[in-house]
């Protein structure tokens, strides 16, 4: 028995160390490329959230708010900042939250505008986010020990894998759409809208959305509006901007959804889904993404919605 | 619990170190206990039925040893009426409604809302065979309940086998093991193997199938064709990726469960084919259907029948589907055929003492289960038929370009790597299986140097951890059942 321990402690021992040198080595490696993608804009929008005096108005969502404001006409309409701090879907709605509750003051206002049924995410796209900014580990949340073990685990695989495979097997170098890097975004956090003119039909979609319960969801939802509430801020929901081709996959789905906010969530609803379906030609490259000048369309659409309750 | 998780690590290793440590008396509780958790981990509440069936069975099975004459069949129908009765309600039910609905111009009959338990097929069949077993006087009764409850629950086989027979398992639960070097070290390298083949080639090559089996209708030609094939690999990694790692797990402990695959795809006919596949479900067929059936005692073209009968019970054990039984019929068919042409036209019979004979041999039953595996795989029989209609269709190099691994991105942007490396490790494998025709690789790399046969033992680690489908954990499929 002795003997079996020794070796197995040995090999368990060695792999391990060498699975995390090799990891250590890779991200080392590969820090400043991973930098300069779409994740590396937290860095610039957490500085730029940090610097804005109250009162603000911060936008949350996934690509949907990326793509779908033009915040700098926002600010010029609701004369007060505006950060767009949305980068993508696959954060998870605990993620997105978790991430502005610090830096929101008294006064300030919060636009929620998430994809339909979002989910916690994808927890590699996370990790790897946590190690462009430290910060944002303590935004990811986990539902125990082991879980938060087996997700950085599992990063650590897959991040090796992607090396070896792209890097070292097929010394692939491919460079992502201009549309997805860091220099993509303006100060306000949104995509520049001289990258997304054109319109790449047929859009990426992730096919019909099923009817499910999202009472954990606005639960998750319900307590963030209560605590930005005892801030002194205030919060809103939007619907997300969506193709029409998709809205008539699913049109019962979202409008159960809807009912289920309208029953459950404990902040100010300001539209209706159907108030953010646009023509598939208003859309960059999925059924999320607005391009320009549709984004302008749909952000004043918002400013009318939302004036009312702002008043 | 999924043996390809992070889960069951923790509980194996918790559960053999605990084995161990505890003393004799009290191991079948233990196992028993990790047992129950184990099972409860996907449904609690489905550990009522097995509740139900061990306490029918183990009193069946006292009662069977103890009775005379007529009395000792009653309480064996007895048995076999809980058993099949649990499959019939729980499996068979809303597929028997369904056909009966059908016939009838509006829905009649109500459907059960259930799930199927995990492994309910297994675990009766196993069940099954003890009561069999004693009422041929094969086995003695059980009479220590604990005992009896772990050989129908024992965790490495409790889920998707192998379909164990009492006399095999049963005093092995009574043996004292001790800690054996070499039995934990072979189970672990069994284990790993198991590992290998479920989740870096079962569980990628299940990403392609998927693709293409739940949406056959937009392929046609060579996608159709490599999925297929994709699929009869996939089945065999994961359904015997699940075997290595039980007999593996067992092994660790000191028990010695059957073997359930012996590289079946090098078969040279379809009987072979099925003495190397799912062998404790082809024999647990052999053993309780097809003798007492009449065996090959009955005239020659009742043995043909009985046989086509047993294989399309057999493809409803599989499944409550048409798909299932047609899969089935299919094997029997086949096997009937092969008995015809055995008996009948013997000059037809390739001489398979050459190479490339052996070869054609291979290739043609490979060809024959594979497209059986059509039905098997296939959601409806619709789509089976479509995919074997399309299956020859616009063969082109073209029509791959529709194929999601090679236009999308799956697996995060490295489809078209992890696919080749899929394809190697499927390749290094059937070279493994290959070579052991004819020795054991484990013992052959016993004889090794130390610092080669560790090196490969790490590399085979950092593959599986490289290179396995971790993202989210497939279930295997033979769960399902």
């Amino acid at each position: 028995m002795r003997q079996f321990f020794i070796k197995s402690t040995l090999i368990t021992l060695f792999v391990t160390l060498s699975f995390y040198s090799a990891f250590r080595y890779v991200r080392a490696k590969e820090f400043l490329i991973g930098s300069q993608t779409m994740a590396g804009a937290i860095i610039d929008k957490h500085k730029r959230l940090n610097d804005l005096p109250s009162p603000k108005l911060i936008l949350i969502g996934g690509s949907n708010v990326m793509f779908g404001f033009n915040s700098p006409y926002m600010e010029q309409e609701l004369k007060m900042p505006v950060q767009n701090m949305a980068l993508a879907a696959s954060l998870g709605l605990s993620f997105m939250l978790n991430e502005v509750k610090e830096d929101i003051k008294k006064g300030d206002v919060v636009l929620l505008s998430i994809e339909y049924f979002l989910n916690e995410g994808d927890d590699n796209i996370k990790l790897f986010l946590a190690e462009l900014y430290p910060p944002a580990k303590k935004y990811i949340e986990f539902p125990n020990v082991l879980e938060d073990l087996k997700a950085n685990c599992k990063y650590i695989f897959r991040e090796l894998r992607k090396y070896l495979l792209l890097k070292v097997l097929s010394n692939d170098n491919h460079i992502d759409d201009v549309a997805y890097s860091r220099k993509a975004f303006n100060k306000n956090g949104n995509i520049r809208e001289e990258l997304r003119l054109v319109s790449h039909l047929p859009l990426n979609d992730g096919g019909p959305i099923a009817r499910k319960s999202y009472s954990e969801s606005i639960t998750k939802i319900n307590k963030f509006v209560e605590l930005m509430e005892s801030k002194g801020a205030k919060v809103y929901f939007v619907f997300p901007c969506l193709a029409e081709s998709q809205y008539k996959l699913s049109p019962e789905a979202i409008e159960d959804l809807h009912q289920q906010y309208k029953k459950s969530l404990k902040t100010k609803i300001i539209n209706s889904p159907i108030d953010s379906v646009y023509p598939d030609s208003c859309f960059y490259d999925t059924i999320y993404h607005l391009r320009s000048p549709y984004h302008t369309v749909h952000t004043k659409k918002v400013i009318k919605d939302l004036e009312q309750y702002l008043e | 619990m999924l043996f390809n998780s992070v889960e069951f690590i923790i509980f194996f290793i918790v559960v053999t170190a605990g084995y161990f440590v505890i003393p004799h008396k009290f191991r079948w509780f233990w196992l028993l206990s990790a047992s129950c958790y184990f099972y409860m981990f996907f449904k609690p509440v489905y550990i009522l039925i097995l509740g139900f069936t061990i306490v029918i069975d183990y009193f069946a099975g006292i009662f069977i040893e103890n009775a005379v004459g007529y009395k000792r069949k009653t309480f064996l129908i007895i048995s076999l009426i809980a058993n099949i009765g649990v499959l019939a309600i729980f499996k068979y039910y809303n597929f028997f409604i369904e056909n009966i609905n059908s016939f009838a111009p509006s829905p009649f009959l109500p459907y059960l809302s259930i799930l199927l338990p995990i492994g309910l097929s297994f675990h009766t069949f196993q069940a099954m065979s003890y009561t069999i077993e004693v009422y041929r006087g094969n086995q003695k009764a059980e009479r220590h309940f604990g005992i009896y409850a772990l050989y129908v629950m024992f965790y490495p086989q409790l889920v998707a086998g192998p379909i164990e027979r009492p006399q095999n398992v049963l005093y092995q639960f009574h043996i004292k093991h001790h800690f054996s070097y070499e039995n934990v070290t072979n189970g672990l390298k069994l284990m790993a193997w198991g590992m290998f083949k479920k989740v870096v080639v079962g569980d990628h090559l299940a990403i392609m199938v998927d693709k293409v089996y739940n949406n056959p209708t937009q392929y046609e030609g060579l996608p159709l064709i490599i999925a297929t094939v994709f699929f009869a690999f996939q089945i065999y990694c994961d359904f015997s990726g699940y075997s290595d790692i039980a007999l593996g797990s067992a092994q660790v402990m000191g028990f010695k469960l059957m073997q359930n695959f012996d590289r079946p795809y090098f078969s040279k006919s379809i009987s072979e084919f099925w003495r190397r596949w799912h062998i404790s479900l082809s024999t647990w067929f052999r053993d309780y259907l097809y003798i007492p059936l009449g065996g090959s005692r009955v005239p020659y073209y009742r043995q043909l029948f009985n046989l086509f009968i047993v294989f399309m019970v057999s493809g409803l054990w599989h499944g409550a589907s048409w798909n299932f039984i047609i899969w089935g019929a299919l094997h029997g068919l086949l096997l009937v055929l092969a008995r015809l042409r055995e008996r009948f036209l013997p000059t037809l019979h390739l001489k398979a003492n050459n190479l490339v004979a052996k070869i054609i041999h291979i290739l043609i039953v490979f060809i024959l289960v594979d497209f059986c595996w059509v039905f098997f795989r296939a959601r409806t029989f619709a789509d089976a038929k479509y995919i074997i209609t399309h299956l020859f269709s616009n063969i082109s190099l073209n029509s791959l370009k529709n194929v999601d691994f090679v236009r999308n991105n799956i697996l995060l942007g490295e489809s078209k790597q992890l696919f080749l490396v899929t394809v190697l490790s499927l390749v290094l494998m059937e070279i493994v299986h290959y070579f052991q025709r004819n020795l054991s690789i484990r013992s052959y790399l016993s004889t090794q140097n130390k610092w080669l046969r560790w090196g490969l033992y790490c590399l085979l680690i950092s593959w599986i951890l490289l290179f396995g489908a971790f993202e989210k954990p497939a279930q295997f499929i033979y769960f399902q059942f």
